[in-house]
């Protein structure tokens, strides 16, 4: 009983402090026996509808809630009592947002004990934003995503196991973006993009099966997919969109299409121990390769400085992407005593990345001309961890890991009359990094942890990597009956110094949270606090060279987000409940509101530095009234506000009420 | 595997293996070492395994095990227990830790409510004195010895000994309960994303920020992503972190299962995708800024490499470093890179990345 009294504790105080959509505890479920079979449902439907008031571009983004009728949840259960069904023993739905939500997620299971067993996952996204990099507006989508995974088991539990799967992941819809184009010379002029419309058409499909055989006391899996992945779909001028820009370069005539295909086998390999009782030995070994064929044709006519050729161009262009990856992996667990967990890792990974293309460009240099790349990645990693329980209630941890990574590149440029070649240009990366951690039990009710890894590398590949960095990070957790008390910090910083300017990162999360359940009138309050901060600093060279004169400069990002829940479920009266919750997330920059930043930009060319912050203000309180009318039925009325706005110079945002009136049922 | 490519060989004037055949027979050597090691590893711990004697503190797994049994201990079959917990035994048929009693192919201690709490003989004589695993009293990691009896077996555990979670005492139990579960086929004890959010109170702030994926919604899980019971090792960054993040098509980033469309290959790959994987750029729990992006504005983003200062990339000259008097950036027009590489995660026309 205490332990389920801790469950419900755990669940609402989560519940009520995330947005939520709808509830998912707390409803009227129905369940009896019949036939042999024990069913239980409960399905919540009702009505939505959403009131939006300011930019339906970000709120389309962010939110995306619209009117009409939904079946926002349901959940349904069968099983059989003996485990002896005809057909099935276990037949499970679960399903929300359905009937037109945005977000759509069904998942369904179906078994027979020892005879198969069939799992669905389906999920479908509406996606709309029209929001680039920030605000200018030149690229969007208004897409809809469905993903469905099957897999079939057969002969579950058994000796030998049979998988048979397969996955279909479309996405499709119009979309709009943009070209660079480029002067005779092949140089870009940033001024002369073109804008386009698409019918986004991709699709990915998967096919896979798979054996597993457990014997000599050990477990064998072998399974081998093809993946085929298909995109196409025209893109035609879209100049005469409107803009929030004006370097829109009109064309008379834009068309292209840029059609690809691809196909990836997979095969994997994988052994381990049945039994880790004192060594463990698991390994596992994944080959995949994969080649994509594109061909990508451009008509492009219209002022000379978008094209050539007397303000026609056209390209035809066919490429050949081959990629072969091969990663494995091989662990040994060893378990001396119950107080020594010992485990060693070493993984090796490498990746070859082949592609060649054909060019034909009339108005270009008209002969037809080559172009070759390759990047190479080779990987080899050990880690050893060890965990020590000291005493009962006191544990340490302790790691040491190697990582050594060679990234190799090349590529080339051929003509009929010359040809460009970039030699193969390596880095080679060796990282040592090294962790420990405490892990200090006291009681059944309280928890502490704390954690440091302190890392160094060599020659990092870019410079946000990791090189010399060092994290902590601490947790704290007290549990009684009624109430939890958790508190949690973590620190991460990375600097990756440089001849010149070096790059330096801090990331500090710091948080507390309370929770208080009363136990006999079942009212729930809850409440947390955390601040995410975020600083960064880099070096630019010789960028802004022709503005300030300055040819130096120090690009400055920094974020400080707070995020506030406070919720609360009472029982007004008997059957009448009430949730009630107030979510605030807002993120203060660097601190004080600067209004000389602009209204479409987050950034500030600050004599030598480059600031960059985006002050914004997100907030959501919401109310949910539940009215308990019989033991299977439900009335529910929810409200949730959506209130979103930048504090930069000109104040740009949404703000939304979304309510709802359903009824949940148990059949 | 296809056939090794050849092509002709001067100096032999006879076919030889071409530069991409000679990668196919690196991955060939790959697998013959990594099978070569496996099964050399394999074969060590298959026999000892069962002669193992328990130490005498480790009580939980000694009651499993026959040879530490006083005389009268025994499996006594789950039907007695339900005398007693009747309430119990009514939810169980739709437990997956039935299918063991349905089926009747497991021992007797690998099955039923003994499967989990031992040998019931002296329980049933003296419920408060007798000698049974009571999951409430017991450290999480005896829990987790107890789960991992059967279930270490299993593909997607393979990695649990040294998953975060249970090198940081997180046992089977914080997450799952098996009586009293929320969802029937994972057991897990509270909706999976409340589950999660109970430690990480940090992501969960991502979560509700304006832009994020879509898991308090209900479209996604965090084990699209994230496997809880431990994962395979990185195949991008520096391998070692993150740490508990699934692979996706075997041996690649998640964010591949769905958005395939930035899977590749290409015939021009963006290279920090490929080594240092999409965080490099982008949030995958929540940001403040479209398209999950790290910073608000692509350009000040795609600066922090492309910054034209030494010792970084492949070059190492700053990587690509733009020439200045046709990317001066105090020109507004130049401040969108996007709009011009609008290809930025992989292109199959342009090496730019503009078409």
């Amino acid at each position: 009983m205490k332990r389920l009294h801790l469950i419900a504790l755990c669940g609402c105080q989560v519940a009520f402090a995330q947005q939520p959509v709808t509830y998912s505890s707390g409803f009227p479920q129905a369940s009896r026996e019949s036939g042999g079979f024990s069913v239980s449902n409960s399905f919540e439907f009702g009505y939505r509808f959403a009131n939006v008031g300011g930019d339906h571009d970000l709120y389309r983004a962010s939110v995306n809630f619209n009117d009409g009728l939904r079946l926002f949840r349901g959940d349904l259960r069968v099983n059989s009592l003996d485990g002896k069904g005809t057909v099935i023993d276990e037949f499970s739905l679960r399903t929300s947002g359905s009937a037109g939500d945005p977000y759509v997620a069904h998942t369904v299971r179906l078994g027979k004990n020892r005879l198969y067993r069939y799992d669905l996952r389906y999920r479908q996204v509406k996606y709309h934003n029209r929001l680039p990099s920030l605000w200018s507006g030149e690229h969007g989508l208004a897409v809809e995503r469905s993903m469905q995974t099957h897999n079939i088991t057969l002969m579950p539990d058994s000796r030998f196991e049979v998988v048979l799967g397969y996955d279909r992941n479309g996405r499709s819809g119009p979309g709009f973006g943009s070209v660079g184009t480029t002067d005779n010379f092949g140089v870009l002029d940033a001024r002369n993009y073109l804008r386009y419309q698409v019918d986004l058409r991709q699709s990915n499909r998967q096919y896979r099966a798979g054996l597993t055989a457990k014997f000599a006391g050990l477990a064998w899996t072998a399974s081998h997919a093809v993946d085929l992945y298909e995109e196409d779909g025209p893109q035609n001028d879209a100049s005469g969109l409107p803009s929030a820009t004006s370097n829109v370069q009109p064309v008379g005539e834009f068309d292209r299409s840029q059609p690809f295909h691809g196909r990836t086998p997979i095969t994997t390999l994988a052994i381990r121990t049945r039994k880790d009782r004192v060594v463990g030995f698991n390994s596992r070994f994944v080959y995949a390769s994969g080649t994509r064929n594109s061909t990508l044709m451009d008509r492009i006519a219209g002022p000379d400085s978008a094209t050539t050729a007397g303000g026609f161009r056209e390209a035809f262009i066919v490429g050949d992407a081959n990629r072969e990856q091969s990663s494995g992996e091989a662990s040994i667990v060893l378990l001396p005593s119950p107080r020594w967990t010992i485990t060693n890792t070493t993984a090796f990974h490498n990746t070859r990345l082949d592609g060649d293309a054909s060019y034909v460009e009339l108005g270009f240099f008209r002969d037809e001309y080559l172009r070759f790349s390759h990047l190479g990645v080779r990987r080899i990693s050990n880690a050893t961890e060890a965990n020590y329980r000291v005493v009962k209630s006191l544990s340490l941890y302790g790691a040491y890991r190697l990582s050594a990574r060679r990234a190799r590149s090349s590529g080339a440029l051929q003509y009929p009359q010359f040809r460009f070649g970039q030699e193969l240009e390596a880095v080679h990366n060796k990282l040592h990094s090294g962790a420990s951690g405490v892990r200090w039990l006291p009681g059944r009710n309280v928890r502490a942890s704390f954690d440091l890894e302190i890392g160094r590398a060599d020659q990092p590949l870019t410079p946000t990597s990791e090189r010399r960095f060092h994290n902590q990070s601490a947790r704290f957790r007290w549990r009684s009956k009624d109430v939890t008390l958790g508190a949690y910090y973590k620190n991460r910083s990375n600097d990756n110094p440089t001849e010149l300017l070096a790059f330096s990162s801090k990331s500090r999360s710091v948080g507390a949270h309370a929770s208080w359940v009363h136990p006999g009138s079942g009212v729930v309050i809850d409440g947390g606090y955390g601040l995410l901060r975020l600083d960064s600093s880099t070096g630019i060279l010789n960028l802004f060279t022709s503005d300030d004169g300055s040819e130096r400069l120090r690009s400055v990002y920094a974020s400080s987000i707070h995020s506030l829940n406070l919720a609360t479920r009472v029982s007004l009266v008997e059957r009448i409940s009430l949730h009630a919750a107030y979510n605030l997330t807002k993120d203060t920059g660097s601190g004080a509101v600067d209004t000389r930043f602009s209204r479409q930009s987050a950034y500030l060319l600050d004599g030598g530095i480059l600031r960059t912050s985006l002050p914004m203000s997100y907030h959501s309180p919401q109310a949910r009234l539940s009215i308990t009318m019989r033991s299977n039925l439900a009335l529910n009325l929810g409200w949730q506000y959506y209130g979103y706005s930048e504090s930069i110079a000109g104040i740009r945002g949404f703000r939304s009420h979304v309510c709802y009136t359903s009824l949940t049922v148990g059949f | 595997m296809s056939p090794v490519r050849t092509e002709p060989c001067p100096r032999r004037g006879s076919w030889c293996p071409s530069r991409a055949g000679q990668a196919q027979i690196r991955h060939v050597k790959w697998f013959v070492n990594w099978l070569a090691l496996t099964l050399f590893i394999a074969l060590v711990p298959v026999t000892p395994a069962a002669e193992v004697e328990w130490p005498p503190e480790h009580r939980v797994l000694r009651t499993f095990d026959e040879t530490h049994w006083p005389p009268g201990q025994q499996f006594l079959g789950s039907q007695i227990c339900q005398g007693c917990h009747p309430a119990v035994w009514k939810d169980f048929p739709s437990n997956p830790h039935f299918r063991s009693v349905a089926s009747a192919n497991r021992p007797a201690s690998h099955t039923g409510c003994e499967g989990c709490h031992g040998p019931a003989g002296f329980h049933v004589i003296d419920a408060n004195n007798g000698k049974i695993v009571k999951f409430p009293e017991i450290e999480p990691s005896q829990a987790q010895d107890v789960c991992l009896r059967c279930h270490s077996e299993d593909m997607g555990k393979m990695h649990i000994r040294r998953s975060a979670h249970l090198t940081g005492e997180i046992g089977c139990t914080s997450c799952h309960s098996i009586h009293s579960p929320h969802e029937t086929a994972t057991l897990l004890a509270t909706e999976q994303r409340e589950g999660c959010y109970e430690c990480h109170r940090e992501i969960e702030a991502r979560f509700n920020l304006p832009f994020k994926h879509r898991v308090n919604e209900g479209a996604m899980d965090c084990t699209d992503c994230h496997n809880p019971h431990g994962a395979p090792l990185a195949t991008w960054r520096t391998a070692h972190s993150p740490r508990m993040v699934s692979h996706g098509m075997g041996n690649d980033l998640p964010c591949t299962k769905c958005h395939s469309d930035k899977r590749g290959p290409f015939v021009h790959e963006h290279p920090p995708v490929r080594v240092e994987g999409c965080p490099a750029c982008h949030n995958p729990h929540g940001s403040t800024n479209p398209r999950l992006l790290n910073r608000p504005t692509a350009f000040t983003l795609c600066l922090e490499c492309h910054n034209d200062i030494g010792g970084f990339g492949l070059r190492a000259t700053g990587i690509v470093p733009p020439s200045p008097w046709f990317h001066n950036l105090a020109d507004p027009a130049f401040r969108e890179c996007v709009l011009c590489h609008s290809r930025i995660h992989g292109s199959n026309a342009d090496p730019k990345f503009r078409r």
